[in-house]
């Protein structure tokens, strides 16, 4: 197996990755750095330089000080360029283009402030504030006093060219920004506090909040946000929702529900330990009909059909924390494989269909899983993931990409970087 | 597990404790879990270090000691301190994640006591939001079980503490199936288990979940005892399967370098 | 007259007396026997104990002969009584002298190991043994004809006077209590070895005051074969025959509580002991200063006191290590062990009476059984008379040392709350 590798010397808590181009190697990888005065690294592969940025933040909490969310790449203004997009728990979004000097001070780039006291005042009295845009702000309540909470939960960026609005959601209101100036255009109250957005398709975005509510949001073509309630679920603790053909996919820490759009259960599916990974949905056996790969930190690997059903199982033994990926390769011979990889540094490459293993008893852990039951098996006959090889590096792995469909890129908290082609033996 | 034909199949592992043994016919049932449940300061950790190295340095076991909230280093500096001579020991630490494979393929084949310091571990991954760190930690545990089981270097476990462990890996639903499922998987593996527990202030059962003790093999319950301006420990066996066992209560007495269960006299 | 109506009270009683002391005799026969058998396995048997033991048995045997005659005389066949009665003489000087071999043999059992010979080291038990020995062996003579004295009311003085020292000596040196019970007592022989001393005696102090009356039926030989007797019970009962513990049968062991006793005192009832523990509020070296135990070879002390600090030291509340230190000593594989716990009302100042009862009754328990002997001191002035009668129950007891007369102390009786 090939492996080429690559560090950056310093210890990271969060990485974002950019391919920069659809086919070949290169790519950008954005590291946030792991120490008090964070920094934004970011690496180029081609010319394996390094780029940083101090985030004179004073990440450290505890002091006082505001937590990174989340970085992205996005192409923010639409010049086909990305740059770097960080939110804070602070209520900023800072923006760096990718070109930046090192030895710029962080001042000096683009950091919009969505000041929550702005928010705030739009509550004390009815304003009317005037835009760049042509629709007035909805009218507020007056007087009452709100406890807000800064933190920019997620960053919907619309993808129609068009609208050139982003939309937050910042504790309980989904507010649209104009992405010139990062004004406050209009902002919809959805009664407790975000959770999380999932941008479905181009007009429909789905927000889950804090008191069950999952609201899907459909944007019209213009500036305003109308909130249009396709289905109310009520459920608590959902992590996240994806989509599976047309419908939802509720994503809670032990569980994963298949709920259609006018919010019937389908089917249900429990899993030992967190689901803290994204679900690979995809038709990776070419059967015509999307798979789902469920992996959790209880180390069990749950490939489901689209039903619910299980097609295969199996133990890595050790945390999954990260999406597992499909890779396709053309090449004189069609190739498909799944790739798995688990916290402590081991990378499980699987074909896309399972085996057959027979006189292998699940061990007692997987038995009493609720969802084991739907398993349809003899006493002698159980499926197993077709395990084509098992790698080992010696690291723990905190988040892994695709490149190329055929290289896997691997991160480590160490700062180290793997490029493993999985189709070289 | 199998069926035997008479009493004296079954192997059982000296506690050390001068006169508790006796007590329990010889000592703790091979393969079984144990709960050592006790309040806080009455040496728990102690006891179950006592009946670990005793086997290691008697009968060239290997025993592997799930520290979840207590450094290594303050582990067997304590055990220092009570006169253990821990050059007996190969001493075995793991501390980091990535290493924990590598670790156990350097270990000998006896007389080793891995200490699996999750402590450490937590801190490795403690800023990495993305992982859930305070979550899940169980499945670390087995992996280490199961890795050190395969190569045969687990023969005793312990778990320092199962309290600890509640708040690490999401116990609060469905507890009674969790814990049964571990304390099979235990089993499972023909490992003696020394899980320590603390008993809650509320004095509601032996543990957080008030099950603990029904799931359990046995339980050695660990207490203090204020008489006058003095205080003294007390140790007694509140359950044993496979064993007639004397349930007195005795006096915990620790002296020279080792453990003795005095008989109390009754007033 | 027949046979029958020949019997009167009094000969009807020395045939059954009689009867009873050829009994007795056959038995005292075994112990003596037993003993030096252990004596002959142990090497210790010296050139004149060897022959010793024949010329005990012939002082037994004899004694026998003389007893068939008196039931001979009693039931007044004359036949045997006449040939038994020219023998008389020849009998008598054979006792006489068989009885200092068996004067030796008494001396001898009380020797230890180490050749010293603690009772009779005091002189006043040398002293009264001497007064009685003599006495009696003056009367074997008188009966011989060898020494002739013309007042029989001088010899009967003489006799009864010897038969009391001797009486005194042996119930002061076996410590039998001046206040005993038949509770106390062995459930065999020592009851019967009394009753038949005391009939000696009234017998014979009524000899002394009505000569006339009894004189036909005076027989001095159960004197001093009843002291004999007595005295190889004495021995048997205070494991003097028997020095291998495991061989013997035992059937109480030798839990004693002393009142009003000290180390000192109690230190002769370990004459045979080879191991002993020491449980004292005293300083160790204290007690090695003064060579109290200096004899025994293994010596394990045990310093109760509240500076646990110091090495081999247990804090008097500390009773459950006390009595894990006393278990532990009984694994010891030391011949003949032994426990003394001195000064009990220490431990009661610090536990109470009752967990000191409890705890006095757990390590006498322990020891009998593992047949080790448990001595414990009390001083009069920790305990009243109510809590010294729960300790009679479980215990031997002996009484407070027996001072000189001038210096005997005074049981102070404390009033039960």
């Amino acid at each position: 197996m090939k492996k080429e590798g690559f560090s950056v010397d310093q210890a990271i808590s969060q990485c974002a990755f950019s391919n920069l181009f659809k086919s070949g190697l290169r790519f950008k990888l954005l590291f946030i750095t792991n120490n008090e005065k964070h920094k934004i690294v970011m690496l180029d592969s081609q010319s394996k330089k390094q780029k940083q940025v101090n985030l004179d933040l004073k990440l450290n909490k505890t002091l006082g000080g505001e937590h990174i969310n989340e970085i992205l790449f996005y192409d923010i203004d639409y010049n086909n360029t990305n740059e770097i997009i960080i939110t804070t728990d602070n209520g900023r979004i800072i923006v760096i283009n990718l070109n930046f000097d090192e030895k710029q001070p962080l001042s000096t780039f683009n950091s919009y402030n969505v000041n929550i006291y702005d928010v705030f005042s739009m509550f004390a009295q009815k304003i009317q504030r005037k835009t760049n845009s042509k629709d007035k702000i909805t009218e507020l309540f007056q007087g009452e006093k709100i406890k807000l909470s800064p933190k920019i939960n997620s960053i919907l960026f619309p993808n129609i060219i068009t609208r050139k609005i982003i939309t937050i959601a910042m504790d309980k209101y989904l507010i649209n920004l104009d992405m010139n100036d990062f004004s406050i255009q209009n902002y919809s109250d959805l009664g407790s506090q975000i959770t999380h957005i999932n941008q479905i398709n181009h007009n429909i975005s789905i927000v889950t909040t804090q008191n069950a509510y999952v609201l899907a949001i459909e944007q019209l073509l213009s500036n305003k946000l109308d909130l249009k309630t396709a289905l109310t679920i009520n459920d608590t603790n959902i992590t996240k929702i994806s989509k599976i053909y047309n419908d939802l996919l509720i994503i809670k820490e032990n569980s994963v529900k298949r709920l259609t759009i006018k919010n019937k259960s389908k089917w249900a599916y429990n899993v030992e330990g967190s689901i803290s990974a994204d679900i690979l949905n995809y038709d990776y056996d070419y059967d015509g009909y999307d798979e789902l790969l469920i992996v959790s930190k209880s180390g069990i690997i749950h490939a489901l059909d689209k039903d619910g059903k299980v097609k295969w199982l199996y133990n890595t033994e050790f945390w999954n924390t990260n999406m597992p990926l499909f890779f396709s390769h053309k090449g004189l011979t069609k190739k498909q494989l799944v790739s798995v990889v688990t916290f402590d540094g081991k990378i499980y490459l699987f074909k896309p269909k399972g085996i057959l293993d027979l006189n292998v008893e699940p061990s007692s852990a997987v038995m009493l899983d609720y969802g084991f039951y739907d398993l349809e098996y003899d006493a002698n006959q159980y499926l197993t993931g077709n395990l084509i090889e098992k790698i080992e590096i010696n690291d723990t792995i905190l988040d892994n990409f695709k490149l190329d469909n055929e290289y896997l890129l691997l991160v480590s908290p160490k700062g180290n970087i793997y490029l493993i082609n999985v189709f070289e033996n | 597990m199998k069926l035997i034909t008479n009493k004296e199949e079954i192997v059982r592992l000296a506690t050390n404790i001068d006169n508790f043994d006796q007590a329990l016919e010889g000592g703790l049932p091979e393969h079984s879990v144990i709960l050592m449940a006790g309040t806080s300061g009455t040496m728990k950790s102690s006891l179950c270090f006592n009946v670990a190295f005793n086997e290691i340095v008697n009968n060239n076991a290997n025993a592997v000691y799930f520290t979840l909230e207590q450094n290594t280093y303050s582990l067997l500096n304590q055990m220092i301190t009570m006169n253990f001579d821990l050059s007996k020991l190969n001493l075995v630490r793991i501390s980091e994640i990535s290493k924990i494979d590598e670790n156990i393929k350097n270990i000998d084949s006896s007389k080793n006591f891995i200490v699996a310091d999750v402590g450490v571990l937590r801190k490795e991954v403690e800023s990495l939001q993305k992982v859930k760190p305070e979550s899940d930690w169980i499945y670390v545990i087995k992996n280490i079980i199961t890795k050190l089981k395969e190569k045969n270097l687990c023969d005793i476990v312990i778990l320092d503490s199962l309290s600890a462990l509640y708040v690490l890996s999401q116990f609060k639903e469905n507890p009674r199936v969790k814990l049964f499922q571990f304390f099979e998987f235990l089993r499972d593996n023909e490992i003696t288990s020394l899980l320590i527990s603390e008993i809650p202030p509320n004095g509601k059962g032996l543990g957080e979940f008030g099950i603990e003790d029904y799931l359990a093999d046995g339980v050695i319950l660990l207490a203090k005892n204020r008489e006058g301006l003095s205080v003294r420990r007390e140790i007694s066996i509140s359950k044993m399967r496979q064993t007639c066992a004397n349930m007195d209560v005795f006096i915990l007495d620790f002296d020279g370098g080792k453990f003795r269960a005095l008989t109390k006299i009754s007033e | 007259m027949s046979f029958l109506e020949q019997l009167d009270v009094v000969s009807i009683l020395l045939i059954v007396i009689s009867f009873a002391s050829i009994i007795f005799s056959i038995y005292n026969l075994n112990l003596i026997r037993k003993y030096l058998i252990r004596l002959k396995e142990k090497s210790k048997l010296s050139t004149t104990l060897k022959y010793t033991k024949y010329f005990i048995l012939i002082f037994i045997l004899a004694n026998m002969i003389l007893y068939l005659g008196d039931i001979f005389f009693s039931i007044n066949l004359s036949l045997w009584y006449g040939l038994l009665f020219s023998l008389r003489k020849y009998l008598y000087l054979i006792i006489t002298f068989s009885a200092l071999c068996v004067v030796y043999f008494i001396y001898h059992a009380h020797t230890n190991d180490a050749g010293n010979n603690p009772l009779f080291a005091k002189f006043e038990n040398r002293l009264y043994f001497m007064l009685g020995v003599f006495g009696l062996l003056f009367l074997y003579l008188l009966y011989t004809d060898i020494v002739s004295i013309s007042h029989t009311r001088f010899l009967g003085f003489v006799v009864l006077m010897s038969i009391l020292v001797i009486n005194y000596f042996v119930y002061k040196i076996y410590n039998v209590p001046a206040s005993m019970s038949v509770q106390n007592l062995d459930n065999d022989l020592s009851l019967l070895t009394v009753v038949l001393d005391i009939y000696i005696l009234v017998f014979y102090i009524s000899a002394f005051v009505f000569p006339t009356l009894t004189s036909n039926y005076v027989n001095y030989s159960p004197i001093f074969f009843f002291f004999v007797n007595l005295m190889i019970h004495a021995l048997s009962k205070k494991n003097l025959l028997d020095q291998d513990r495991t061989a013997r049968q035992i059937e109480k062991t030798e839990n004693v509580l002393y009142i009003n006793h000290n180390l000192e005192t109690i230190k002769p009832a370990l004459s045979s002991v080879t191991g002993v523990l020491i449980i004292s509020r005293k300083n160790p070296q204290e007690i090695e200063d003064k060579g109290l135990f200096k004899d025994i070879a293994n010596k394990e002390y045990v310093w109760l006191t509240e500076a646990t600090e110091i090495i081999d030291a247990i804090d008097p509340k500390n009773l459950e290590k006390l009595l894990y230190k006393v278990t532990n000593f009984m694994k010891s594989s030391y011949q003949v062990p032994a426990i003394i716990l001195d000064d009990l009302g220490y431990i009661k100042d610090f536990n109470g009476f009752k967990k000191t009862l409890r705890f006095t009754q757990d390590i006498r328990d322990h020891c009998q059984s593992h047949r080790i002997m448990f001595l414990c001191n009390i001083p009069s002035v920790s305990f009243d008379m109510h809590e010294i009668s729960y300790f009679i129950k479980d215990f031997n007891i002996v009484n407070e040392y027996q001072y000189a007369k001038n210096k005997r102390p005074k049981i102070v009786k404390v009033k039960k709350k």
